[in-house]
């Protein structure tokens, strides 16, 4: 028994069989439970848990039909058109899927109708007959109550009060009847037209599409086991063949894949997904099997993997290339083949690299129009193949060299230095006192105004000095604040001070980066 | 030749042309390989190039040289800093390298560092790495966990044929990668190292990088002490470079088998070299070069650069 906490009380949500036997009903207090059956077991019912583990199960049973979506909270709905005859048809489908969900220890329910509203009805409703023939909705529903059209009460409720008590009396009413009967006004209108919506949607006569869970793929290539498999080299051979299918349904396509998906199914109704983005559309096979190889093996097999679905995901248009007669799986070291895209063989070294340590780890950098030194470049993935501007690199012949290697943040030094804007003789970085024996500056750098006009507090502007020590090591420093100088600034800073002095701290000095 | 092709106002069918009238001599046939490589995509292979070298004709004598080609092998080449604080001079003067291989391929280069790394000393900033030549829209950076992903990054860079030299960082370099590297080798590899560990044995160079002061040090023109602080040359730069080992280097024809071992005797303390921003190259220093009397011999182009 689960029950929850409701505004009348702690109430059952849910029941199992021997209790339903002995009178007990969800909706019941515990008080009256408890009266009718002592001996009563209750959990504290979890709604997102029972979500999450029904979302697993839709996941699972996209073995039985390319999509599959959630029906309400307790239910799911599987399309299994075009698919029922890979399980042996329609009643050995209902037979398997129902024998696999009672050896998980689900009590289920299943219905089969050519449209969804009309599966539920039958799965929720339907006493004897589970299937309903295609064609046949109407016959198969005429003897359900009116409550599996799942309308709202109150529609309900009317049609009970009008004599309509079964889904096929309510067929055979003419529509222009059912809506005078339901009250003048808009809201009254507007329940008329959901009635009669919701009886097309049910008998077929207007589409009732569902939304299903995952887009269904529009290359996907399956491989079923007769026997659940365990070993790897197993898989590894079955996942060749499967990218060598997919390849040649890319083939036939001209597209390539840019991001693929390989679900492998377990025996025990849980799945397992390995995903690989590629930087370049592809309908290698070779080079897709090697994406998935490495990751293949960090799989858990579990019970054994009864079924392996290879899905490319994202897919772009590829054109045909001329292939050599004499290419080779990889170039001879060295040496550049004048056919093959050097591009190619560059795009299948960042796949690889950033299939191993992500993507983020393999990155260029790219140039950004900004002064500020931090600004000025930025890391972009080499998957996405961005290399911006080159130009925005050069910097102007007139402006002081920039040093290799930057630090992000820069790091605090204790300076001694001539004032007001003289440059350091002596700093301490790291616990190392270095002593300057030639500096190159000021270069003053502003910060930029037009980012900061809302800004919390204004940054000041920058004196940059590039520093030689005795031993030839050579710093990019600089000094944060100008000495005896009001701060350039554009919001108003003198909120704690009144007659316009403004307090500002001293300047500090920073360490930006180290010249090569 | 026996198809000779009537004249057209191409420029180079017609200089083929008048080739295939005259006698085909070795040097006609050089030309036109020369030729062919320039139409072609594939990397030059003419002889007396370079494929990769400091530009500076001293040192490039005595690299190891391929066998039978006249140019200097791809292989291990493993660069340390003398100390700790000349780790960045290390990982510039391996940067100028690499864009020494740039402008002799089309390919990029990959560059590989543990985060410590990065932590320690920053990210390459691409408008300093453009000042030595190294174009960043050009170099592939690859950040790593550890060693064995650096070593990895780097077997799989050198592999793939895609890259035009790889740059790792890595703090020490044990046996068994490091014949990997050199087995797996077709392009150099450079590799930066830890001063306190020991150097590879299979590694075909090993260079010692520190950093040298361009600025007079100690005494100045009148013989008073140096106090204050005098303005500095950005656009030059020095490091001392020390050729530790040269395996099957073969470069002076002085030597004998036993391979550079007499030369560097007399270069313990290293070629003082300095890098020229104008011209993207390092040039050697003698040792007199920042006194007053203008020496003779060596000297090249730095002599623009004194004040």
């Amino acid at each position: 028994m689960l029950v929850a906490e409701a505004a009348r009380g702690v109430m059952l949500t849910a029941v199992n069989g021997a209790a339903t036997s002995q009178g007990l009903r969800p909706g019941m207090t515990l008080a009256d439970a408890r009266a009718l059956a002592p001996a009563l077991v209750t959990r504290l019912a979890e709604p997102e848990a029972d979500a999450r583990a029904l979302r697993r199960l839709a996941l699972w049973c996209g073995r039985y039909g390319p999509a599959s979506a959630l029906d309400g909270s307790d239910g799911l709905c599987i399309d299994v058109t075009g698919a029922t005859h890979l399980a042996g048809g329609e009643l050995a489908l209902i037979g398997a899927l129902g024998r696999r969900l009672a050896r998980c220890g689900l009590t289920a329910r299943l219905g089969l109708a050519d449209t969804p509203g009309a599966a539920a009805a039958l799965a929720r409703f339907g006493r004897r007959a589970r299937i309903a023939a295609p064609g046949a909705t109407q016959l198969a529903l005429a003897a359900l109550p009116v409550e599996a059209l799942r309308l709202d009460t109150a529609a309900t409720q009317l049609l009970r009060r009008l004599g309509l008590k079964q889904i096929g009396e309510l067929a055979a009413v003419p529509r222009v009847s059912i809506e005078r009967r339901f009250p003048r006004h808009a809201a009254g209108r507007h329940a008329a037209g959901a009635v009669l919506d919701r009886l097309d949607r049910v008998l077929g006569r207007s589409a009732d599409p569902i939304r299903p869970l995952l887009p269904p793929p529009l290359y996907a290539v399956r491989a079923d086991f007769p026997e659940p498999l365990i070993a790897e080299a197993g898989l590894q051979q079955a996942l060749q063949c499967l990218a060598e299918a997919l390849a040649e349904r890319l083939a036939v396509a001209h597209a390539g894949a840019r991001r693929l998906a390989l679900t492998l199914y377990r025996s025990d109704a849980s799945s397992a997904v390995v995903r690989v983005g590629l930087s370049r559309p592809s309908r290698s096979s070779a080079h897709m099997l090697m994406l998935l190889r490495e990751k293949l093996g960090a799989i858990d097999a579990g019970f054994g993997i009864e079924l392996m679905v290879l899905a490319a995901r994202a897919v772009e248009p590829l054109g045909a290339r001329q292939e050599d007669l004499t290419a080779r799986d990889r170039p001879v070291a060295g040496q550049l083949d004048s056919w093959r895209d050097a591009g190619e063989l560059i795009a299948s070294l960042v796949d690889r690299l950033a299939g191993r340590l992500g993507e983020a780890a393999v990155f260029q950098l790219t140039p950004v129009a900004s002064h500020l030194p931090e600004r000025a470049q930025a890391r972009a993935p080499a998957v996405l193949q961005s290399a911006g501007n080159p130009a925005l690199w050069q910097t102007p012949r007139a402006r002081p060299p920039r040093p290799a290697f930057l630090l992000d943040p820069p790091e605090l030094i204790a300076v001694v230095a001539g004032l007001p804007d003289g440059p350091p003789a002596r700093f301490r970085w790291r616990r190392c006192l270095r002593e300057v024996t030639a500096a190159a500056g000021p270069e003053r750098i502003a910060p930029e105004w037009w980012r900061e006009i809302s800004g919390p507090k204004p940054s000041r502007p920058r004196d940059y000095y590039a520093v030689e020590a005795t031993d030839g090591s050579r710093y990019w420093v600089f000094r944060d604040g100008l000495y005896d100088r009001a701060p350039i600034s554009m919001s108003a800073n003198g909120d704690d001070d009144a007659g316009g002095v403004t307090h500002q701290r001293a300047p500090t000095w920073y360490l930006h980066g180290v010249f090569a | 030749m026996a198809f000779v092709p009537s004249e057209t106002s191409h420029p180079d069918l017609a200089g083929i042309c008048r080739l295939a009238r005259a006698r085909p001599s070795a040097s006609h046939i050089a030309a036109l390989r020369q030729r062919i490589d320039a139409l072609s995509a594939a990397p030059s292979l003419a002889a007396g190039t370079y494929h990769w070298g400091l530009g500076v004709a001293e040192i490039d004598a005595l690299l190891p040289i391929v066998p039978g080609a006249n140019r200097p092998a791809a292989g291990l080449h493993e660069i340390k800093p003398a100390a700790h604080t000349d780790r960045t001079v290390a990982a510039g003067f391996a940067a100028a390298l690499l864009a020494r291989r740039l402008s002799a391929d089309r390919r990029p280069v990959l560059w590989a560092f543990p985060a410590r790394h990065r932590q320690e000393y920053g990210l390459p900033y691409g408008p300093g790495l453009a000042r030595l030549g190294l174009a960043a829209e050009r170099c592939l950076l690859v950040e790593t966990r550890n060693r064995q992903e650096t070593l990895w990054v780097l077997e799989e860079g050198l592999k793939s044929g895609a890259v035009a030299g790889v740059l790792g960082a890595v703090d020490e370099l044990d046996t068994t990668p490091a014949r990997r590297l050199v087995l797996a080798a077709a392009v150099p590899c450079f590799v930066l190292s830890d001063p306190a560990r020991p150097g590879a044995p299979v590694a075909h160079t090993r260079w010692r990088v520190s950093s040298a002061p361009v600025a007079r040090a100690d005494t100045m023109a009148d013989g008073r002490a140096q106090t204050s602080v005098a303005p500095l040359d950005m656009r030059r730069w020095r490091c001392r470079l020390v050729l530790e080992r040269c395996r099957h280097g073969t470069g002076a024809p002085s030597l004998g088998a036993q391979g550079v071992g007499a030369q560097m005797s007399e270069n313990q303390d290293g070629w003082l070299l300095e890098w020229c921003d104008a011209s993207f190259r390092f040039h050697l220093v003698a040792a007199l070069a920042d006194r007053a009397v203008a020496p003779r011999g060596r000297r090249s182009s730095a002599a623009n650069g004194l004040a």
